[in-house]
C-alpha cells in the first residue's frame, strides 16, 4: 500500500507543470471559496449583531404563553427576583427589562396610534443602541419617570418636540384604561419607518404603574458576549430560572423573535453554496480532464501493469490516489494561503468603500465586514472543492478499473 | 502432461462487419525447460498466441492448457493470479514503469506478490547482478539504454520464478548486437536455471539462438523443428 502511495505520488512528478496547474486550480478554487464564504459569514455576524443590538438581544425572557400573541395578560412578574438570577450568568452582558404594549397619544390636536416601548432607561443603554438613534433632545434617564422619547416621524406628525407634552390612553393589563402625561425629552430616528412612525420609548416604571402591571415586564432583553454562546447561555439561564422557580418564564432567542432575519440569512447560505457548487463543478471539469489525459496517456504502461499480474483494483486505486494526492496537495496549499489571508481581513476588515455604504446599510450592514472564518467555513468550502474533484476523479479510476490488459498493450 | 498444451486453437477478432482470424487452428506443446522461438512476419499471429498463453486474450475455439489450468475456464481474477505466481512478461518496449529505478521495477512484481520488503530487495539485486546491471540498479528507465531496459524486463520476469518466460519481439527495438547480447542473457538463464523461455521474433538472428523453430504464418503452423 505504501509502495503505491509511492508510486502514485512519483506519476504526478511525471508533467510537472501539469500537476502543479491543477494543484493550483484546486488551491484557487478552496481559497476563493473560503474567502466568499468567510465574508458571508461576517456579514451574518453584523446582522445578528445588529438585530440584536438594535432589537430584540440575543435571548429574552418572556412569559411562557406570550410568544406570539403578546398580550400583556402573558407578562411575567417579579423582574427584580428575576434579573438578580440572571445577573450572574456566564458570557451575559447585560439585561433590560421592557414593556411592549400599544397606547393612543395625542398632542393637542392630533392623535396617532403608537407602540409603547417601556424601558429601564440605563439598563436598556447596555443592552439595545435605542440612545445612540436619538436625533434630538437626548435619551431617557432613570429619573425621567415622566418622561419620553418619540420616534421621528410621530414626533413630526404630531408637532411636538423636546420639551412638549403629549398624553397616551391605552388599555391596562387589568382591562382598565391606562392613561398618563409624558414630557418629550428627544426624538429617534431608527431608519426603518415603521418604527419611527409609531414608537414611544417611556420609563417602565411609568407604564407598570398605568398599565396596572407593577413588577411586571413583556420581555427582559439579554446581550451575550457573541451569537456563538447563545445555547450555552440559553441553557445556564434556564437553570437560573429553575433555581428560582420561575416556571411561568421562558428563555427565547432572538431567531424566535425575528424569524425572518434567521431566515433570509439561511436562504442566502443555501443558495450561495449551489452556486458554488456550480461554480467549483466548471473549474472541477477543466481540472478532471487533466486527470483522465493523465490516464490516457498511460495505457500501454497501464497494460503492462495488468500483464504483470497486478489486479484491476489495485491498478484504479493507484490511478485515484493519483488525483486524490493532488487534489488534497492542492486543498492543503488553499487553505495554508486562504486561512492567513482571511484571518488578516477579518482583523482589519474590508472597506467596501463609499459608494456601497447605502447599499450595503439597506441590507443592516455597514460598509467594512469582517470576513469570518470558521469550522463550517473551512468544512464548506474544502468539501465542496475536495467532494466535486474527488467525485469527477472517479471517472478515470473507473475506466482503470474495467481496462482489458491486451487491448491496452495494443496503445501506442 | 507437457507445461504448456495448445490445442486447436482458433482465434477470430470482429471489428464491425470483418473478421479477421488470427490463429486457426494451432496445436503446440511445449515442455519445461524449452527455449523455444516463435518466428513468423508481421501479421502472422505472434503476439496473439502468446497473449493468448500468457492469459491475457481469449480463445475463439479450442483448448489451452498454462501450468496445468485449462486457461478458457479460468475467471478474471484466477488469471491475474496465474500471470503474477506462473508466468513471466517481457514486451517488445516501454516495459518498465517510467518512475521507478531499476531495481523498483525488478521489485514489483514480487510487490504484487506481497514479498517482504528486505526479501524484495535482495532478490531483485541478485537477479539484476545476473544479467550484468549492478551498476543501474538504482537508474530509472529513462536513463538507461534499450538494451539495458529490457535486461531489466528479463530480470523482472524471472525475479518470481515463473513457470514459463514469455517475451514478444524482445529484441525488435535494439541494434543486433545489443539484441544478441540478450538473447545470450536469456539463453544462460535457460541452461543455467532452466527457465523456460517462449519467445517470438521475425529476426533471423535472434531465431538461431532458439533451440526449437515454430514457424507462424497466417496464423498457421508452418513448421516445427528443434535443432
Ligand atoms: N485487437 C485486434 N483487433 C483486430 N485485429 C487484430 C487484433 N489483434 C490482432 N489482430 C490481427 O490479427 C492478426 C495477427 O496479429 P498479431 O498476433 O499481432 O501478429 P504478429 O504479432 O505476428 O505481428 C493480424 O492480422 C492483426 O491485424
Ligand atoms: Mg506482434
Amino acid at each position: 500500500m505504501f509502495d503505491i502511495l509511492r508510486i502514485a505520488w512519483r506519476n504526478i512528478g511525471r508533467n510537472r507543470r501539469r500537476s502543479v496547474l491543477s494543484a493550483a486550480a484546486v488551491a484557487f478554487a478552496v481559497a476563493v471559496l473560503c474567502f466568499s464564504m468567510a465574508l458571508q459569514q461576517g456579514s451574518y455576524a453584523q446582522m445578528i449583531h445588529n438585530t440584536v443590538r438594535n432589537r430584540t438581544g440575543h435571548l429574552q425572557l418572556q412569559h411562557v404563553d406570550y410568544w406570539p400573541d403578546r398580550e400583556l395578560t402573558k407578562r411575567m412578574t417579579g423582574i427584580d427576583t428575576l434579573m438578580t438570577a440572571v445577573a450572574d450568568t456566564p458570557h451575559m452582558v447585560a439585561a433590560a427589562p421592557r414593556i411592549q404594549t400599544a397606547a393612543l397619544v395625542s398632542s393637542d390636536d392630533r392623535t396617532f396610534g403608537a407602540t409603547i416601548q417601556g424601558v429601564s432607561p440605563e439598563a436598556e443603554t447596555m443592552v439595545s443602541t435605542a440612545a445612540d438613534k436619538v436625533i434630538t433632545g437626548r435619551f431617557l434617564t432613570d429619573t425621567d419617570i415622566d418622561g419620553a422619547v418619540l420616534g421621528s416621524m410621530l414626533a413630526r406628525n404630531l408637532g411636538v418636540s423636546a420639551g412638549d407634552e403629549i398624553v397616551f390612553v391605552g388599555q391596562a393589563a387589568d382591562g382598565s384604561i391606562a392613561a398618563g402625561t409624558l414630557t418629550v425629552t428627544g426624538t429617534i430616528q431608527s431608519g426603518m419607518s415603521e418604527i419611527d412612525r409609531s414608537l414611544v420609548i417611556m420609563h417602565v416604571r411609568h407604564v407598570q404603574t398605568a398599565f396596572s402591571m407593577p413588577d411586571a415586564a413583556t420581555e427582559i432583553a439579554i446581550l451575550l458576549e457573541s451569537d456563538r454562546v447563545r445555547s450555552a447561555a440559553h441553557d445556564a439561564i434556564a437553570d437560573c430560572l429553575r433555581a428560582v422557580k420561575a416556571e411561568h418564564v421562558a428563555v427565547v432567542e432572538w431567531p424566535t423573535v425575528l424569524p425572518g432575519v434567521e431566515q433570509s440569512m439561511k436562504l442566502d447560505w443555501i443558495s450561495g453554496l449551489i452556486m458554488y457548487v456550480i461554480l467549483v463543478c466548471v473549474v472541477g471539469f477543466g481540472i478532471a480532464n487533466t486527470y483522465l489525459m493523465a490516464y490516457l496517456e498511460r495505457i500501454h504502461e497501464f497494460g503492462v501493469l495488468l500483464s504483470l499480474g497486478m489486479r484491476p483494483r489495485l491498478l484504479s486505486m493507484l490511478v485515484y490516489l493519483e488525483s486524490a494526492l493532488l487534489t488534497l496537495a492542492g486543498i492543503a496549499t488553499g487553505l495554508a494561503a486562504g486561512v492567513p489571508i482571511v484571518m488578516y481581513l477579518n482583523h482589519v476588515g474590508l472597506n467596501f468603500g463609499k459608494q456601497a455604504e447605502t447599499l450595503m446599510a439597506s441590507y443592516g450592514l455597514s460598509a467594512v465586514v469582517y470576513p469570518q472564518l470558521s469550522p463550517l467555513v473551512v468544512g464548506c468550502a474544502v468539501g465542496i472543492v475536495g467532494g466535486v474533484t474527488l467525485t469527477l476523479a472517479l471517472y478515470p479510476a473507473i475506466r482503470a478499473a474495467n481496462l482489458k490488459p491486451v487491448e491496452a498493450l495494443r496503445h501506442a | 502432461m507437457p507445461l504448456v498444451s495448445v490445442k486447436n486453437v482458433n482465434k477470430a477478432y470482429k471489428t464491425g462487419a470483418t473478421e479477421v482470424h488470427a490463429l486457426r487452428g494451432v496445436d503446440l506443446d511445449l515442455e519445461t525447460g524449452e527455449f523455444t522461438a516463435i518466428a513468423g512476419p508481421s501479421g502472422s499471429g505472434k503476439t496473439t498466441l502468446l497473449n493468448i498463453i500468457g492469459g491475457l486474450d481469449t480463445i475463439s475455439d479450442g483448448s489451452v492448457v498454462v501450468a496445468d489450468q485449462d486457461i478458457s475456464g479460468l475467471k478474471p481474477r484466477q488469471l491475474h493470479e496465474l500471470r503474477l505466481y506462473q508466468i513471466g512478461f517481457v514486451f517488445q518496449a516501454y516495459n518498465l514503469i517510467p518512475v521507478l529505478t531499476a531495481c523498483e521495477n525488478v521489485e514489483f512484481t514480487m510487490l504484487l506478490q506481497g514479498v517482504p520488503r528486505d526479501e524484495r530487495r535482495r532478490r531483485a539485486t541478485e537477479i539484476l547482478d545476473r544479467v550484468g546491471l549492478t551498476d543501474q540498479m538504482h537508474r530509472r528507465p529513462a536513463a538507461m539504454s534499450g538494451g539495458q531496459q529490457q535486461r531489466v524486463a528479463v530480470a523482472r520476469a524471472i525475479v518470481t520464478k515463473p513457470r514459463i518466460v514469455l517475451a514478444d519481439e524482445p529484441t525488435a527495438n535494439l541494434d543486433s548486437q545489443t539484441g544478441t547480447n540478450l538473447m545470450a542473457v536469456m539463453k544462460q538463464l535457460n541452461e543455467e536455471e532452466a527457465i523456460t523461455f517462449l519467445f517470438s521474433t521475425h529476426d533471423q538472428m535472434v531465431m538461431s539462438h532458439a533451440r526449437r523453430l515454430i514457424r507462424l504464418h497466417d496464423g498457421r503452423v508452418e513448421s516445427d523443428t528443434t535443432a
